[in-house]
């Protein structure tokens, strides 16, 4: 067996405690998703790819099952750990209803996001005030890389970056939400939707961000959608979730030629 | 001229409340009923410190605020779990606990009786700070000193957790950040601040009672901090400015005595009503309540 990034195991998960009555989301849910790859995940609206990112990153508990997390070093079991301990270990999350601060600057979106959190401490601003202007132009530093990176040179969101985020469209806060995911290095992304609502031409180009990171970086990411282009050009390999089960997985062009899922899709 | 130097020195002691509690409620959103608890608890903890342990100015603040802070600690262990509504319940009953026992423990704090004769606070063993100049020049330092700490923290990497905490703990934890942490620091600087203005008020005064911690009062700083505005240092001293001065200007309209308290009540109440409608961010604030 190949190394993983992410085994879940025997997953079950229900909204209501009346575990009789109510369905089960998932049941007995089991899968490993390879380390290095980029994963698609597919289902149709409401099947629980969500809620499975939410079980994930610790906001959702389950009723019974575990996740493993293997960071190279060591295997970790995700449901012992606190959602917010999850960045430190590697874990990043761009969430489906974009999550940015609007109130406030696109800069401060991003700077919160960084690596490095000295000078988050009110002592530490108060003290060790030299050192945390440093650390502050570091980040500073960092985030217009990852704009020019992302958007080019002159791009919109350096010029504008003491506007408030509520200033920006939908689509752009999505882009300020994959910006805020990059200023710090993770092992495993987790994107929901993240093409979701966005023009073409932008759509392209997340897809080229997310091969990117992958490949350049080695970033292991399982990516939520529902663009059967994105999943193309962007997966190496794909799992589509049907009725709290796993129905397909596959490359792909299967998963894309599946029957099953082109029924649910297209309805063909 | 004593007259308009005692108006800025109370102005100075509410900047002190004020600006410090908007660090909690402003900053962070949590809207406490338990502010004069901790003005309170810092006004006695320096008696203790000036009288039973007999020492000097700095010393006697440094443990008045830090007791204090020791103390927002118990009310920030049980409190933060509550969301919303709850959390502003669980402040309602730490300040009505801490009233009813500083009224009540009367061989520690003399109940309603009060502790007079306060003496003046020694600064490195030579000044005495006593008298009208010396206080002006006192308070004024220590509010101008708490609106630089406090400028500087709301601008700093910490002041803008606070404001993502604010509009979004969820992404805050997926950013690696400790919202209980967060929450308990500003409990903690915030009250330990707020003790600031209890010295001051216990050496200025020197009498205190528990009257002047009770719920009016944290209701007041409250409605100081709203009239003047969140989130930002400029709206709780506009705020100070203005309820310090409401009354005294009502003085000069020459209302009669016998109803002048309670014109007084029905303008401030008329006041915040007419702010929260129209501009409901306050006079210099930030944000609006959430
Ligand atoms: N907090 C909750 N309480 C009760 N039910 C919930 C809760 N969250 C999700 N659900 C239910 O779980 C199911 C899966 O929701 P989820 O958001 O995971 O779907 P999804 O696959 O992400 O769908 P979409 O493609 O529309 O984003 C839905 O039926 C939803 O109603
Ligand atoms: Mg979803």
């Amino acid at each position: 067996m190949s190394k993983y990034i992410l085994k879940i195991n025997d997953l079950t998960k229900s909204f209501t405690s009346d575990k009789d009555k109510s369905p089960l989301l998932f049941d007995s849910l089991t899968i490993e998703f390879p380390a290095g790859a980029v994963i698609g995940l597919m289902g149709t609206n409401g099947a629980g790819k969500t809620t499975l990112f939410n079980i994930i990153s610790r906001l959702v508990d389950c009723d019974k099952g575990n996740i493993w997390y293997d960071n190279g070093d060591k295997q970790i079991d995700l449901l012992k750990l606190k959602a917010n301990v999850l960045k430190g270990i590697g874990i990043g999350r761009l969430f489906q209803d974009n999550h940015i601060f609007a109130d406030m600057t696109i800069l401060d979106n991003l700077l919160i996001g960084g690596e490095d959190s000295f000078g988050e401490t009110p002592f530490i601003t108060l003290f060790k005030r030299k050192k945390h202007k440093e650390k502050e132009k570091i980040r500073v530093a960092k985030a217009k890389m990852i704009l020019t990176e992302l958007f080019g040179k002159d791009n919109y969101f350096w010029q504008n970056r003491n506007n408030y985020a509520s200033e920006l469209s939908y689509g752009q806060q999505r882009l300020l939400g994959i910006a805020r995911l990059l200023m710090s290095d993770h092992k495993l992304l987790l994107l929901d939707e993240p093409t979701a609502g966005v023009h073409p031409e932008i759509r392209e180009m997340i897809c080229e961000v997310i091969r990117k990171i992958n490949t350049s970086k080695g970033v292991s990411i399982i990516i939520i959608e529902h663009n059967f282009k994105v999943i193309e050009v962007t997966a190496d390999e794909c799992c589509f979730i049907d009725q709290g089960e796993i129905a397909a997985v596959g490359p792909p062009e299967d998963i894309i030629g599946n029957p099953i899922v082109r029924k649910k899709y297209i309805g063909i | 001229m004593n007259y308009f130097f005692h108006i800025i020195i109370m102005i100075n002691i509410y900047i002190v409340l004020t600006v410090s509690s908007n660090l909690l409620v402003g900053m962070t959103n949590l809207l406490s009923l338990g502010q004069a608890a901790f003005y309170g608890i810092g006004a006695y903890f320096s008696v203790l410190a000036l009288t039973t342990l007999n020492l000097p100015l700095i010393p006697s603040l440094i443990v008045a605020m830090l007791a204090t802070g020791v103390f927002s600690l118990l009310l920030a262990l049980t409190s933060l779990r509550l969301k919303n509504d709850y959390f502003v319940l669980s402040t309602l009953g730490f300040q009505i606990i801490t009233f009813s026992v500083l009224y009540n423990w009367i061989s520690v704090t003399k109940g309603p009786y009060g502790i007079p004769g306060i003496p003046a606070p020694k600064l490195l063993g030579i000044f005495q700070v006593s008298g009208i100049i010396p206080f002006l020049i006192f308070s004024t330092v220590m509010s101008l000193f708490t609106i630089f700490i406090f400028y500087y923290l709301i601008n700093s990497p910490f002041g803008r957790l606070l404001k993502a905490m604010r509009e979004d703990e969820l992404a805050l934890i997926t950013l690696g950040k400790n919202i209980t942490s967060l929450k308990i620091q500003t409990f903690a600087i915030s009250s330990s601040f707020i003790a600031i203005a209890g010295f001051l008020y216990a050496t200025y005064v020197t009498y205190i009672d528990p009257s002047s911690f009770n719920l009016d009062e944290s209701i007041f700083i409250l409605s100081a901090l709203l009239i003047g505005g969140l989130g930002n240092i400029k709206g709780p001293v506009v705020g100070s400015i203005f309820v310090i001065l409401l009354p005294e200007i009502l003085r000069f309209v020459g209302l009669p005595d016998s109803i002048a308290a309670n014109m007084r009540q029905i303008i401030y109440g008329l006041i915040l009503i007419i702010l929260m409608r129209f501009k409901p961010e306050g006079l210099a604030g930030n944000y609006r309540i959430k």
